[in-house]
């Protein structure tokens, strides 16, 4: 039985009518068939109106959020392949496995024996420099792991902290290892006359860091209930509604940070925990490092981003700019 | 406000690639039609907004290795395409998400119509297609949106799926078909323009 009128072949050539695929001459003989041809014109309607309805109503893709969340994303290191992070641990398995052999076989260990350290048990000697106490720990150095150890245990630390650590080694002995991977968080900061206040989504908490090196904690009680509208002693810049209830319930704040010096910023970043305090990002480039010893440290990334249009570059410390006074140890 | 740009990061992925332009326009320029386009494939927007940006952070890493002389517009939608398409090999999905993206955020009820029934009517038939669509085939899928929504030509379209310009018409012309198909058999009726 013939198939009914328009066949496949006619079909295909309406789909490719739609697409603008046929030649002047193809293109011509179609649209004169179509004057006359009632089944071939509700064909080349359904083609049409599917079209139509799959293109209506596109949601406008949210840019600014993706193009922080991309930025952080190329900020984090990648996770190596399995075989390439199985290969130092299977590399020092097998120096191990190697080492036992050799001495059960040149020594006369005899297998099966149980083994002590291998330090003790092989006659290696531990490197001097191992046991050496890392500058600016409050912990006795007896307690610290030694470099080897710890760096084996260590989270790729955020791009950020191992340029800080390029520049002073002082500042992974300070915090130590990274003990996590980074996580993103919302970060709310605001310069101050001698200092910043940062405040951090994910455990809520505002930080006062402060000019001479040190930061304080506190409990974030939360943004103003109203807007507000405050100049503080005639400052252009407002105090943050993310700041306002915490800077008048702490009396210590006012007199500690002084006058507010420029308008609040509120970013994606990424935060890292650390052995011994932790590390925060922000997508404009400056890092925040905070010791548990109540240490802080912070500076610009130099690759981060530029100040919005019409406002003044903001402070660009580098890490030498912003030591602390002397005296403090980080 | 602060500007975040996307440049500074690495010094020497910064240079101009693709016939000159740089990455950060070309993420200015195609991000809001690979999101759509990445939405309208798996149906999902958090997921298409992962796969958004999964694309671009690919397509950053290699902007400086890419071919001379590549098309910028096909080679972003076929990194999109990729993977996607591996994404959705990753769960073992066999069918499409549904889209209820669209349900929840494009409800008619949200559109100032001129005449409420009709507009209702056809919000409805733009549903049932949609829901036509999760029952096509990936490739189906993929070369209709990038003909009818991001108005790929064939040969772009080629490039995307690494077909030949005839085969993309002849899928283009079986997708139609069985998304017709498809369509009546859910109970569709006639589609008003």
């Amino acid at each position: 039985m013939a198939e009914r009128h328009p066949a496949e072949r006619e079909r295909t050539r309406l789909s490719a009518y739609r697409d603008g695929e046929l030649d002047l001459a193809e293109r011509q003989e179609v649209a004169a068939h179509l004057r006359t041809c009632a089944a071939c014109q509700r064909v080349l309607c359904d083609y049409t109106h599917l079209g139509n309805a799959l293109r209506e109503q596109v949601p406008v893709a949210p840019l600014a959020a993706m193009r922080v969340d991309l930025r952080l994303r190329l900020h984090v290191p990648r996770r190596q392949p399995w075989p390439v992070r199985l290969l130092p641990r299977l590399g020092a398995t097998a120096s191990a496995l190697l080492a036992l052999l050799a001495v059960a076989t040149l020594g006369g260990l005899p297998m099966g024996q149980p083994l002590g350290p291998f330090g003790a048990q092989l006659g290696v000697p531990v490197t001097a420099s191992l046991r050496l106490p890392l500058p600016g720990l409050a912990q006795p150095a007896a307690t610290q792991p030694s470099r080897s150890a710890a760096s084996a245990r260590c989270a790729q630390p955020l791009p950020g902290v191992a340029a800080a650590t390029a520049q002073r080694p002082e500042v992974q002995a300070a915090l130590g290892c990274a003990t996590d991977a980074p996580r993103v968080l919302g970060l709310v900061s605001q310069p101050f006359e001698r200092g910043t206040l940062l405040r951090r989504s994910d455990t809520r908490e505002v930080y006062a860091l402060t000019s001479d090196g040190r930061w304080r904690q506190y409990a974030d009680p939360g943004p103003s209930p109203q807007p507000v509208s405050l100049s503080l002693g005639g400052d252009p810049a407002e105090l943050s509604v993310w700041f306002w209830r915490v800077w008048s319930e702490r009396p210590d704040l006012p007199p500690l940070l002084g006058r507010v010096a420029g308008s609040h910023q509120q970013f994606q970043g990424l935060v890292q925990t650390y052995e011994r305090g932790a590390a925060l990002w922000d997508a404009s480039g400056l890092m925040y490092v905070l010791v548990d010893s109540g240490q802080s440290l912070f500076y610009a990334d130099q690759r981060g981003g530029q100040p919005g249009r019409g406002e003044a570059p903001p402070p660009r410390p580098t890490l030498e700019a912003v030591r602390p006074s002397a005296g403090v140890p980080i | 406000m602060q500007v975040t740009t996307l440049t500074g990061l690495a010094g020497t992925q910064r240079v101009a690639a693709l016939g000159g332009e740089s990455f950060e326009q070309a993420f200015h320029d195609y991000q809001p039609g690979l999101y759509t386009y990445l939405l309208r494939m798996i149906g999902n927007p958090d997921d298409a907004y992962d796969l958004a940006l999964a694309s671009f952070e690919k397509a950053y890493r290699a902007w400086s290795r890419a071919p001379s002389g590549v098309e910028l517009k096909p080679w972003l939608y076929r990194i999109a395409t990729n993977t996607c398409l591996d994404e959705l090999r990753r769960r073992k999905l066999v069918r499409w998400l549904p889209w209820d993206g669209f349900v929840q955020w494009f409800h008619p009820s949200q559109v100032a119509p001129e005449n409420p029934e009709r507009e209702v009517v056809r919000g409805e038939q733009t549903e049932l297609v949609r829901r036509a669509m999760d029952q096509l085939p990936e490739r189906y899928r993929a070369c209709l949106v990038l003909r009818e929504c991001e108005e790929l030509s064939c040969e772009e379209i080629a490039d995307v799926l690494g077909m030949t310009r005839g085969a993309v018409k002849t899928t283009l012309f079986r997708a139609r078909e069985r998304l017709r198909k498809v369509y009546e058999a859910m109970g569709g009726e006639a589609l008003d323009g």
